[in-house]
């Protein structure tokens, strides 16, 4: 197996960080004479690497004033506390990636509240008696009354017959003048009992009437 | 989480960071303190030595954090993912070409000032201000990836990661940058070899 160590340029920076030139194997040198001009370049590049890391590292480490940590932390409790019941929601949600999606986050936490409510309202919802059953009875059709029978009319609608009777009362002087109507007939409370046919029976004899 | 709270100090960045996504207060200072001030540093030497331009940039990254908490994938290291988004944030700043045009003014004209003493006076501050003023002149690529690995000192898979590129591509930007810095502040042999001989 060969031993020798491969190397590419890249490689360089390990070499410049540990060893002078003087100090380099055989095959290092090879290597190094094959990206570089000469020793002297080598010795150079690996001064001014050091340099740099040296002076990197004296290099005062300042970070921003005092201000700006307090304007974000104050930024940070105003924007990241508000939505606290939300927050809270999506704490219990999984932590996979479509789950980090604020709208997709938004969304469960949507539909788990609307959920909840509504399991709320299921299990708090009074038990219903059942109503009792009870048989319709199909409305008895009513004959339609003859033309001129007074005793068919008032049998089938009562309230006509009030009414006839009420209008029968002999009107004021003041308005002896009209002529009054011969037949008043309210037609629309009988509606229920009456057929199609029957109504139109009636308007013709409202009619004959007039 | 401890019978009295979490320690936050003792949390890894990552899970401080999801703990700061469901609103926890400490979470996020601690996660401020660790990174603030490698952050400010590393926006100031990107951004040609404006320190109110690093604060603004640590602010508003801090504010990405706090409004979309949820663009931090927690697959990933949080530091190479913030180093990422800081990188990403220069990169845009940069199409604003006067940035560089006016560093470099800045920069040339600090040392214009001090004469033909300066090469003989050099000192570290000296050597890193004519360090970032040669960074700013390479891409942001190259002057991204030598800042983070010999000023914050992520390792070369780190830098992979934060560029989202091979540790290959990585050392050979840093071999490459290193060697076209070094004609350049070969003027402070000095300084070098004063600091070869200290060692």
């Amino acid at each position: 197996m060969n031993d020798k160590p491969i190397y590419d340029p890249e490689d360089m920076e390990s070499l410049l960080l540990n060893k002078e030139f003087g100090e380099l194997y055989e095959e290092e040198r090879v290597f190094v004479l094959r990206h570089l001009s000469s020793a002297e370049e080598y010795n150079h590049m690996r001064e001014v690497l050091l340099s740099v890391q040296e002076a990197q590292r004296e290099e005062e480490i300042s970070g921003p004033d005092d201000s700006l940590r307090e304007r974000l932390l104050k930024e940070f409790r105003e924007k990241r506390r508000s939505p606290f019941s939300l927050n809270s929601l999506m704490a219990l949600l999984p932590s996979a990636d479509t789950f980090r999606m604020p709208a997709v986050r938004y969304a469960m936490a949507a539909i788990t509240l609307v959920l909840g409510i509504s399991i709320f309202y299921y299990l708090n919802k009074p038990k219903q008696e059942p109503l009792p059953i009870v048989k319709q009875e199909a409305p008895k059709v009513q004959p339609a009354p003859a033309p001129g029978n007074d005793s068919s009319v008032s049998q089938l609608v009562p309230q006509m017959v009030v009414e006839q009777k009420v209008k029968s009362i002999p009107p004021p002087d003041s308005i002896k003048k009209q002529q009054p109507p011969l037949l008043i007939v309210n037609v629309e409370p009988v509606r229920k009992g009456i057929t199609m046919e029957d109504e139109k029976e009636l308007e013709g004899l409202l009619y004959t009437a007039l | 989480m401890g019978l009295f709270g979490t320690d936050h100090k003792a949390c890894a960045d990552e899970r401080l960071m999801q703990m700061a996504a469901k609103g926890d207060a400490a979470a996020f200072a601690e996660l401020y303190d660790r990174y603030s001030p490698r952050l400010f540093g590393y926006f100031k030497r990107m951004l040609g030595n404006d320190r109110e331009k690093a604060r603004d940039f640590v602010q508003d990254l801090f504010t990405r954090i706090i409004d979309k908490p949820h663009l931090y994938d927690p697959s990933r290291p949080f530091k190479t993912w913030v180093f990422s988004v800081a990188f990403n944030m220069c990169k845009n700043e940069y199409r604003k070409e006067e940035v560089r045009k006016e560093a470099r003014q800045h920069l040339l004209t600090g040392i214009a000032t001090d004469g033909g003493e300066t090469m003989r006076k050099i000192d570290g501050k000296k050597f890193n201000e004519l360090l970032y003023l040669e960074l700013e002149e390479m891409d942001e690529n190259h002057r991204g990836t030598f800042l983070l690995r010999y000023r914050d000192e992520l390792s070369i898979r780190e830098i992979s990661e934060v560029f989202g590129c091979s540790e290959g591509t990585v050392k050979s930007r840093l071999f490459y940058t290193l060697r076209k810095l070094t004609p350049k502040l070969k003027m402070f042999d000095p300084m070098l070899n004063e600091a070869n001989n200290e060692r």
